[in-house]
């Protein structure tokens, strides 16, 4: 039986290689389908390969009985969410979508027998392999920080779990003129917009709840995705005043406040000394490269690389992140496997949610024409993110991408964000949009 | 047998090589944006002229695949039940249409529908429209009330 399959699959896969629809077909098998990861990317993946071809065998193998989203995460250090409301269920895509739901562990790929080995002990066949493993969070990065730390001390919470309850327990705990340091992630890494829209939406509950403390953002960036919009908000919100060179740039474009008597929350870049060099998590202070800040809570995002799994099944590069063929996103490095989601080097694409559903999307249409022998369509892929600088005030990024010169890059024009002359009521119905988008990106990738 | 396989993979991995070689691994660094091959006829016209490096044209992208870009926030299919984003299920393509054209021109205000739409071309408007209208709206929303809309009458 085994040998069967993995007969009829061969026959696919040289047919389809040399564009041989009828043989293809000929064997009246539509395909098997395996999708490793079930975060966003490999979830929609999972989901768009059955609607497009409700015939293929898919099969999605899930460390984690339950998914937690980490995207809108930051809303449960602020009591706005809870950590329940995170999590988001595999059911749909099992009863309504037809994919099998395998909860099981892989340790590794034979990729000559074209299967997957699991901790379960199982070999799952496939045709082709969809690898969605996410990010790994590098806690050694920093002299003094570790993973260890990061459970107890530092949370970092940047993959949401205990972490996220801790850092919300010491945030929502930290005594009256307490200090906050958040250190920022260097590029690239994922969720561009959320480490400044976690000190926002921070900086706006300890006005109400402890208006004294201070927040301190360090950061090893110069800049950052969304910063002229996003200091635009805290200027008008928490008495933030811009860097000079940010100032004078705007002033053409928006009257920005200029305030006599700072607000808690400051942004140190790194032509300022904002690059953090290590830890110390017994005394909780942070050294950075201009100053030593003895801090109450330190919530440290570390440099990130692509998962584990990418790593251990040689799916990455040097760089740490995984080459892929921009037209399909097929590794560059083993034949019959794909790569998408925050994992994957996809140039222009940032490492977001929106970005991973996208990918998963047009990957799946590729997989599902390569197995019927047909040629794959040009991709196009979108991204957007919402982001808050604070409860009522929506910013975000928009973007369309298409391969150019063999590059993914973007193509709508020049404006990526909310424009700096935006209306109240824009910017209103921004923040509704962010907390609507929760709801129905959640839908498009897991119901 | 194995051998043809063989070949056959080390020959995939080559093209694949031709559009990922030396990649810098700094997505949000490079947000500059290029012309829209789709809609700027030079550099449309630019590929054809000359690059023998380039691979052969890719068949164009189709209204259903552009449409569901859509989906993160208009539902699945355009199918959305939800009441914050126009479900897009069932609207007639003429609407759909202008609604894009009047979103890329500015004269309809949008907090970002502007700068998707201007990454679009007229005829991809029309390629989504023309996926939308088959759709049928999800029951119980806003657009399963909708006469104008396709799915809708009893």
């Amino acid at each position: 039986m085994k040998r069967r399959h993995f007969l009829q699959s061969s026959a696919a896969g040289v047919a389809s290689a040399f564009g041989l629809p009828g043989l293809a077909r000929a064997n009246g098998a539509a395909g098997r389908v395996v999708v490793i990861g079930g975060g966003v990317g490999g979830a929609t993946a999972a989901k768009y390969l059955k609607l497009f071809n409700p015939a293929l065998q898919v099969t999605l193998i899930e460390r984690n009985a339950r998914y937690v989203r980490p995207y809108g995460s930051s809303e449960v250090l602020n009591g706005h969410a809870t950590m329940a409301s995170l999590d988001v269920s595999y059911d749909a895509l099992r009863s309504r979508h037809g994919v099998h739901v395998l909860i099981d562990t892989v340790t590794g790929l034979d990729a000559t027998r074209r299967q997957v080995v699991t901790a379960g002990g199982q070999r799952v066949p496939y045709d082709k392999l969809i690898v969605s493993p996410g990010i790994e969070l590098m806690y050694s990065a920093y002299e003094g920080y570790s993973e260890q730390v990061a459970r107890s001390a530092m949370p970092s919470g940047w993959i949401p779990g205990e972490q996220t309850t801790v850092l919300a327990r010491q945030l929502q705990g930290m005594r009256q003129g307490g200090t906050f340091v958040l250190v920022a992630p260097p590029n690239p890494y994922r969720c561009p917009p959320g480490p400044y829209e976690r000190a926002a939406l921070m900086t706006e509950w300890f006005i109400k709840h402890n208006p004294t403390a201070k927040v301190i953002v360090l950061d090893p960036k110069d800049s950052f995705v969304t910063d002229e919009t996003m200091m635009l908000g805290w200027n008008r919100l928490y008495g933030f005043n811009l860097p000079d060179d940010y100032a004078k740039r705007m002033a053409p474009k928006v009257e920005l406040r200029q305030h006599g008597q700072p607000g808690m929350l400051r942004w140190v870049r790194a032509q300022d000394g904002g690059r953090v060099l290590k830890v110390d998590a017994k005394r909780m202070r942070v050294e950075s490269e201009g100053e030593v800040i003895q801090a109450d809570v330190v919530n440290i995002i570390p440099p990130m690389r692509a998962g584990p799994l990418a790593r251990s099944l040689g799916l990455a590069d040097k760089t740490g992140w995984c080459p892929v063929d921009r037209r399909d996103f097929a590794s560059t490095r083993l034949p019959d496997v794909y790569v998408i989601g925050d994992a994957s080097i996809a140039d222009a694409m940032p490492k977001s949610g929106y970005s991973a559903n996208s990918q998963g999307k047009t990957t799946a249409r590729a997989i599902v024409e390569q197995l019927a022998g047909r040629p794959v369509p040009e991709p196009v892929w979108e991204n957007t993110c919402y982001a808050l600088a604070g409860k009522d005030y929506g910013i975000f990024v928009a973007d369309v991408f298409r391969i150019v010169e063999g590059r993914i890059a973007r193509i709508n024009g020049a404006a990526r964000y909310l424009p700096l002359d935006a209306t109240p009521t824009q910017i209103r119905l921004g923040a509704r949009y962010q907390q609507a988008w929760l709801r129905t990106f959640t839908e498009d990738v897991f119901a | 047998m194995s051998t043809r396989l063989v070949l056959v993979a080390l020959a995939a991995v080559g093209a694949a090589a031709w559009l990922a070689a030396a990649a810098p691994a700094h997505p949000q660094a490079a947000a500059t944006a290029v012309p829209n091959p789709a809609t700027n006829a030079a550099a449309a016209a630019a590929p054809a002229a000359a690059s023998a490096k380039a691979p052969p044209a890719l068949p164009p992208v189709t209204g259903e695949a552009l449409a569901h870009t859509c989906a993160g926030c208009h539902g699945t299919q355009g199918r959305l039940a939800d009441e914050a984003f126009v479900p897009l299920a069932g609207m007639p393509a003429a609407s759909f249409v202008q609604t894009m054209q009047d979103f890329r021109s500015g004269r309809r205000p949008a907090t970002l529908m502007g700068h998707i739409a201007r990454g679009l071309s007229d005829a991809e408007f029309q390629s989504m429209a023309a996926y939308f209208e088959r759709q049928v709206p999800a029951p119980g929303s806003a657009a399963a009330l909708d006469p104008l809309r396709a799915g809708t009458k009893p």
